[in-house]
């Protein structure tokens, strides 16, 4: 079970736990959270959190720490009062739609874009006043993968080696584990500008790589690839996790709901909603989880369902009214038990209204926060 | 220091993968080339016509000299190609970093600032030394057909390889701030004519504008060299524009992270 903290003025003071339901998405906490419970977030209780994260004994110093970070363009701004950590063994997901201030961010955390207001300390140094010194402990990507057209794999992979501070052997080890961890090999004496998408994004990964840094920012690194693709590179995160922390954006929920530890979803500048995916989707959801809204049938819907199929169910009343119940079933769900499921209910008269998986309630937090975050502030 | 190299090797290893490199290597080689053979032609008539005319002259044939009539002519000629070429070699030097945000992933490597404007200059700088180490070739035609002062020769090489440097700096400069290629090679070459065509108007007057046009004038800068004399007061002003522009450029790429 996860560890208890605490929200409110008394920091390290324990309150009971509260539920947190989709349908309660908009309340405002001042309360305590478990771990893996969403969190809605302004700029304060948002600062309030990581203060108490940071401060509880139990917690570890995170690798990135990012406090009240803004930046302005004019008028406009683009990020506003981002804070959020992330520690080492965890892969963290920047989630938002386009132009939602994601890029904005990681520049940010990299040391291209100054912020006008807030930190960002990776390992404990400051990234604009210890650059130096920190930079080694970071790998960086951004979306399009920009490699240098006229220079091959290896003089790329050399000349970046170089940059980091590598030379000789220590060169020769990093690039060539780089080399066979991401499978370039062959594509060694070839121009960068000859190279497939999904190449691109392998050079692009071992670039990152050299120096083995503790730290990955991967601005939308599955844009553009294959599904096989996709999954190549989803079992190289994984194989990462372990050592490194990891922060990566995109708009892809599949993506952030089977890869991400935590999920922090951004709208028009400011952070919406942290959590774990599985805290944000609601406890009955999940990627094996489904949301069946049945109608029509009498009693309970999964009385003498057989087949093997052994599930958890919780009724709700649905908010449609009459005869409409909402069943909340959760547990593996593969194809024979949905087969099994959907023919149960065929006989037993039961009418199936609506049928949503955990992909799909992800996606449905995703977007009750990030359109209404919009209409908040635009009405 | 050794990262500032890595960075202009890079650099000038790119302009010898790409057909752009090649085409300003011959272009600059190939003009170049055209004006001195049009400079011997013209030499080679004067020559005769003097040699015609003397034995019915009542005063002294005139004094027809390589260095005024050829070596002169020709190294101000091959000054004021450098004015067009180098934006070529400059545009793409910080603009196309920004745009197709390779920049970004550079920043984010353990390298300062100056480590990035310097190795791009030298880079640049290295491809311009290229583009002159060939037109050497013109001098050993040159030195085959005629007989020109070597020192001044030699000077007047070392003045196009100081413009050509102040030239790049100003290069990097722009590149720094304009958003792509080819608004970069349009601001600069734009910046050089202006300097040029003012130093032309500003004319001999002796007025503080005439004087200040003159100074800011690239060419202006390097006629002395090209007529054989080391002026001091130049050499120091070419290398000040060129650390000067080198400063602004690092300015440039430090008020990035600030523009966005």
């Amino acid at each position: 079970m996860g560890l208890l903290r605490c929200l409110g003025p008394a920091r390290g003071e324990f309150a009971l736990p509260r539920p947190v339901w989709p349908t309660k998405l908009l309340d405002r906490p001042d309360g305590g959270y478990l771990e893996g419970e969403m969190e809605l977030h302004d700029g304060q209780a948002t600062q309030a959190a990581v203060g108490a994260q940071a401060d509880s004994p139990m917690a570890s110093s995170p690798l990135l720490d990012v406090r009240g970070l803004s930046r302005e363009f004019g008028p406009v701004k683009a990020v506003d009062g981002l804070t959020f950590t992330v520690q080492e063994g965890e892969i963290v997901g920047l989630l938002g739609p386009n132009g939602a201030g994601k890029t904005t961010a990681m520049r940010m955390l990299v040391g291209y874009l100054v912020p006008t207001s807030g930190s960002v300390r990776i390992g404990g140094g400051d990234v604009f006043r210890d650059g130096a010194r920190i930079k080694g402990l970071l790998g960086y990507l951004p979306e399009n993968i920009p490699l240098y057209g006229e220079m091959t794999v290896q003089e790329y992979l050399q000349m970046v080696a170089c940059l980091k501070g590598l030379s000789g052997d220590a060169a020769r080890g990093e690039i060539d584990r780089a080399v066979a961890m991401l499978g370039l090999a062959d594509m060694w004496r070839r121009p960068t500008s000859q190279l497939s998408r999904g190449y691109r994004q392998r050079v692009g990964l071992a670039q990152c790589l050299l120096t083995d840094p503790r730290l990955l920012i991967l601005d939308e690194p599955a844009t553009g690839l294959d599904p096989n693709q996709i999954a190549e590179f989803r079992a190289q995160l994984r194989t990462w996790r372990s050592r490194k922390a990891i922060l990566l954006s995109t708009h892809i929920l599949a993506e952030a709901l089977m890869l991400c530890d935590r999920v922090l979803i951004l709208s028009r500048g400011r952070l919406a909603a942290a959590g774990t995916p599985q805290g944000l989707m609601g406890p009955d959801t999940g990627p094996l989880s489904t949301q069946v809204t049945v109608r029509g049938g009498k009693g309970d819907p999964l009385a003498g369902l057989a087949g093997g199929v052994k599930l958890e169910a919780r009724r709700e009343a649905a908010t449609g009214g009459g005869d409409e119940a909402v069943w909340h079933l959760s547990g593996p769900l593969d194809r024979p038990a949905r087969v099994a499921l959907v023919r149960h209910l065929a006989v037993g008269g039961w009418e199936i209204v609506e049928w949503n998986t955990g992909l799909s309630a992800l996606e449905q937090v995703f977007r009750r926060l990030t359109l209404e975050e919009g209409t908040e502030r635009s009405g | 220091m050794r990262k500032v190299l890595v960075l202009a090797g890079k650099e000038f290893r790119g302009f010898l993968r790409m057909p752009l490199g090649y085409a300003l290597l011959g272009v600059y080689a190939l003009v170049a080339g055209m004006v001195l053979v049009t400079l011997l032609y013209m030499f080679h008539d004067q020559l005769l016509r003097v040699a015609q005319q003397a034995p019915m002259a009542r005063a002294a044939p005139p004094v027809v000299d390589v260095q005024i009539s050829v070596v002169t002519p020709y190294l101000l000629n091959a000054a004021a190609l450098l004015v067009f070429v180098v934006p070529f070699l400059t545009m793409r030097s910080l603009a196309e970093e920004k745009r197709s945000r390779s920049l970004e992933v550079l920043v984010a490597y353990p390298l300062s600032a100056w480590q990035i404007v310097v190795g791009k200059f030298l880079g640049v700088y290295a491809f311009c030394l290229l583009m002159l180490l060939i037109s050497l070739g013109h001098l050993a035609v040159l030195t085959h057909v005629s007989n020109p002062e070597a020192p001044a020769l030699w000077v007047g090489y070392l003045g196009l390889l100081l413009l050509a440097a102040a030239l790049v700096a100003m290069g990097l400069f722009v590149s720094s701030l304009a958003t792509g290629q080819v608004e970069a090679a349009v601001l600069t070459l734009g910046l050089f004519l202006v300097l040029v065509m003012g130093g032309e108007l500003a004319g001999p007057g002796a007025g503080a504008w005439q004087s200040v046009m003159r100074t800011l004038s690239p060419l202006g800068l390097y006629q002395p060299f090209g007529r054989g004399m080391l002026p001091w007061d130049g050499l120091l002003a070419l290398v000040a524009a060129s650390v000067f522009f080198v400063a602004l450029t690092l300015r440039g790429v430090d008020l990035l992270k600030w523009r966005g």
